[in-house]
């Protein structure tokens, strides 16, 4: 099973672990799964764009070491609210964008924030139904990125994700 | 950010027909983790089993009323929390 897969398992099976009392480290290694869920699916997706085949297997896992939460959370900002900056607009086609790249670029930020408290903020409480909720983003996000996967506005949103920053125009 | 956290809590307070009842609500607001103004909404949930479409509308419910709210200036992020478990922690 792949990375990605396995992370939204475990976000689960964190989220409920504890019968009764739910700790705060298994619900926050919870919360930090199902972002790195989502991540790594988006990651593998966007490698695979570039270096297709097995061979170039070890050159996706460098690759993947190029991408920066902070520019990725720009690129999943511009697509949830539907502003996509004109160097991105391009891979459109001047076709509005499609729900379900919308509710995952949503999700990603979402996501990302959460996992942000998780793993830093030690004021910040988890609940159980928090973290179950935040691990059911992730699960739908899985289900609308098969919906879009392989289309030219999905190969545009992985593309901003990994270079954006770096793109002219 | 103009708008306190205290002034979307009276807004959200008042939203009608929501896809599943709130018990109350918790506004924050701050620069999140790359520093964006940022609003945090925690919704508690009378029920506590709330199927996940149902959150999802409650929650583009919450983000449109917040954006509306603030000019569409910040970021708005919504999380759900159990009644019962918010009353376990206090």
């Amino acid at each position: 099973m792949s990375l990605h897969s396995d992370l939204l398992k475990q976000a689960h099976f964190l989220a409920r672990k504890e019968l009764k009392r739910p700790t705060q480290a298994s619900l926050r290694r919870s919360v930090s799964a199902s972002y790195y869920a989502l991540f790594h699916l988006l990651v593998d997706d966007a490698t695979r764009l570039m270096l297709a085949g097995n061979a170039r297997r070890p050159l996706r896992d460098s690759l993947a070491r190029a991408f920066h939460h902070a520019a990725m959370k720009q690129t999943a900002r511009a697509f949830a609210e539907k502003s996509i900056p004109p160097k991105l607009a391009a891979g459109l086609n001047r076709e509005p964008v499609q729900r379900p790249l919308i509710d995952v670029a949503a999700a990603f930020v979402q996501l990302q924030d959460a996992r942000h408290d998780a793993d830093y903020n030690r004021a910040r409480r988890f609940t159980r139904r928090e973290t179950l909720d935040l691990a059911d983003m992730a699960e739908q996000a899985f289900r609308d990125w098969r919906q879009v996967r392989g289309s030219l506005q999905a190969d545009t949103f992985l593309t901003g994700l990994l270079a954006y920053r770096h793109m002219q125009g | 950010m103009d708008i306190t956290a205290s002034a979307i809590e009276t807004a959200l307070r008042q939203l009608p027909e929501l896809p599943t009842p709130v018990s109350s609500w918790h506004v924050e607001t701050g620069p999140d983790s790359t520093n964006d103004p940022a609003v945090w909404v925690w919704a508690m949930l009378k029920d506590e089993d709330v199927e996940f479409a149902k959150r999802s509308r409650l929650r583009s419910i919450i983000r449109d009323l917040v954006e509306e709210q603030t000019n569409r200036s910040v970021l708005v992020y919504v999380r759900f929390r159990g009644a019962s478990e918010v009353e376990h922690q206090a």
